[in-house]
């Protein structure tokens, strides 16, 4: 299997592309730690003006490290060493002897931010695909390790750095830009075209090495305010998730002071050591493959790539699915507005035409008819309803695909029957356990594939936390 | 009736052929492969295997909690996975 990493020059700018071998997101996997190292281990002031990491995989800047060898670190020694490599090279970009760019098309998640911390320039593109996302606390209950407790508030200030790391906001590359995330956006279409231009402008040529951690801490008038209500909203979080928070935060406050200071290594290996190994922060990990398994159980793939690019053809005017698809666009997906259609259409590669429903806010009695019908209930919440055959499902697979970028968890059904989002929420209204109920009835008579699909309805739609593991398996046996 | 050994064991290389069709040129298709060195599995295979395991054999097979139960990633065997299975089948019945 090749290298991670496909390295060449062109002129006197080295670039380092990722492309991680058999798996449709890229991974900072072991190997790929090693190959980092290596090469910055041979290079010389001289050898280059520049380096420039980038990806070569569809939608995917960088999604993470090897989570599905985290489990396997029963102490925190073990821990220790499985993040070494990953330290190591991650040590080695701030060290580069030749000043390093993040070049970031597609997901930038997690320990991919810290990647892009570590270089001394990122720009990213303008597409749907782009998005910023710090997964750690959000996700799997744990604290970033990679250097963005410290290097966060430096960059973004206090309040940016809460709503990005603790709050878990997704940022597209403008939020990105104006938050001092990135800096500078470039167009998305033809993103390998636009960076090079951009690099061979000369707009680089005086970068110099600029460690985030030498920035001056910004402070605002309105720090102590600020505290206060990031403090309370902490204390409103469910119980499991109080102390890890506050810890991460304290240790962001004390970053501010000194990201060197003995206080600050202290709060945040008191952040990792709460957690570590702690029920909450198996089940927040358990979560991460709940939803993975849910959207194989309803796409029929895990795969994040769509396997043909998407035409729809949408009415001219007052569509709420075309601003659900955003106003931008997403790679690999074209929308043409058409005033002669009075339904979204999906357009497939053989020029076929597949009419289709879309329904956007609550409807109580909403159902399919003959066409498959894309129902989302509540714009507030990132899950949606497909009533759908199976025969439907090949030709639709790359748009649901497509919406799972957009940030939506598609519940895949049959097409006949009532709203399974609908059956839940009424459920709710008397209570969790009557969900639970209604859930086992839908797995039963088979309206669902697997009970992974209600736990992430039942975590949107109730915001049922993550740290509590499986819906269906935290209330079996009690209905 | 439960399958026995070389049954799940059948089974499991197919659906692992199914999810992984990438592998390692010099890995034996066996027991003894390892789930990360030459099926390259990842978090997203993870899962996905997780699902047609548990459709296949009627049982949870929830993989996270075998990678949760090693010290040495290199434990991650498909014997080890054969195993994993058995015991869930076996705490099923």
């Amino acid at each position: 299997m090749s290298a991670p990493f496909s390295i060449y020059k062109d002129r006197d700018i080295y670039f380092l592309e990722l492309d991680s071998p058999g798996s449709s997101v890229n991974i900072f996997s072991r190997a790929a730690a090693e190959q980092v190292h290596q090469f910055i281990h041979q290079l010389k002031p001289d050898d280059a003006s520049l380096v420039v990491f980038k990806s070569s995989k569809p939608y995917s800047f960088l999604n993470g490290t090897e989570l599905v060898l985290t489990a396997s670190a029963h102490t925190i020694e073990d821990a220790t060493a499985l993040s070494q490599r990953t330290r190591q090279a991650y040590r080695a970009i701030e060290q580069c002897p030749v000043p390093t760019v993040s070049a970031i098309q597609g997901s930038c998640f997690g320990c991919g931010v810290e990647f892009a911390l570590c270089t001394d320039f990122r720009l990213a593109a303008d597409s749907f695909d782009t998005c910023f996302y710090m997964t750690e606390l959000k996700d799997y209950y744990f604290p970033p390790i990679f250097g963005a407790l410290e290097k966060l508030p430096r960059l973004l200030g206090l309040p940016g750095a809460v709503d990005f790391l603790l709050w878990g906001e997704k940022w597209r590359a403008e939020q990105a830009r104006n938050s001092n995330l990135i800096d500078h956006v470039l167009p998305g279409e033809d993103f390998n075209s636009n960076l090079r231009a951009f690099l061979t402008s000369g707009a680089l040529r005086n970068l110099k090495k600029r460690p985030i951690l030498d920035l001056p801490a910004l402070e605002s008038a309105h720090d102590t305010a600020d505290r206060d209500r990031i403090r309370h909203r902490i204390d409103r979080l469910p119980e499991e998730q109080r102390g890890l928070y506050s810890l991460c935060f304290e240790a962001m406050l004390e970053s501010l002071q000194s990201p060197y200071s003995n206080e600050f290594v202290r709060k945040s290996a008191a952040a990792f050591q709460s957690v570590f190994q702690s029920d909450a922060w198996r089940n927040a990990t358990s979560f991460f493959f709940i939803r993975t398994m849910a959207r194989t159980a309803s796409l029929g793939t895990s795969s994040m790539i769509p396997s043909d690019p998407v035409t729809l053809r949408l009415p001219a005017t007052g569509s709420e699915f075309a601003r659900i698809l955003g106003g931008r666009g997403l790679k690999g997906l074209t929308v043409l507005r058409d005033e002669t259609v009075f339904r979204p259409e999906l357009i497939c590669k053989d020029a076929i035409r597949h009419p289709f429903d879309a329904r956007c806010g609550f409807d109580k009695d909403v159902r399919s008819d003959a066409r498959p019908l894309i129902y989302f209930p509540d714009g507030e919440r990132d899950v949606c309803e497909v009533f759908i055959t199976p025969e439907a499902l090949r030709q639709f697979r790359p748009l649901l695909v497509l919406i799972t970028h957009l940030g939506w968890h598609p519940i895949v059904r049959r097409m006949d029957g009532k709203s399974v989002l609908n059956t839940l929420v009424e459920a709710g209204a008397s209570g969790l356990r009557h969900v639970h109920r209604e859930a086992q009835q839908l797995l039963r008579t088979k309206v669902l594939r697997h009970s992974s699909q209600v736990d992430v309805a039942v975590c949107s739609l109730f915001d049922f936390p993550p740290s509590r593991g499986s819906f269906m398996s935290h209330f079996a046996g009690t209905s | 009736m439960m399958p026995d050994q070389r049954e799940i064991l059948t089974k499991v290389l197919r659906i692992l052929d199914e999810v992984c069709p990438e592998r390692n040129a010099n890995a034996t298709r066996s027991a003894q492969a390892s789930l990360i060195d030459d099926y390259y599995i990842d978090s997203l295979k993870v899962a996905e295997l997780s699902l047609l395991l548990e459709e296949s054999f009627d049982v949870s097979v929830f993989i996270p909690h075998l990678s949760g139960s090693v010290r040495d990633p290199h434990e991650l065997t498909v014997g080890a996975l054969v195993e994993f299975v058995r015991s869930n089948l076996t705490g099923s019945t």
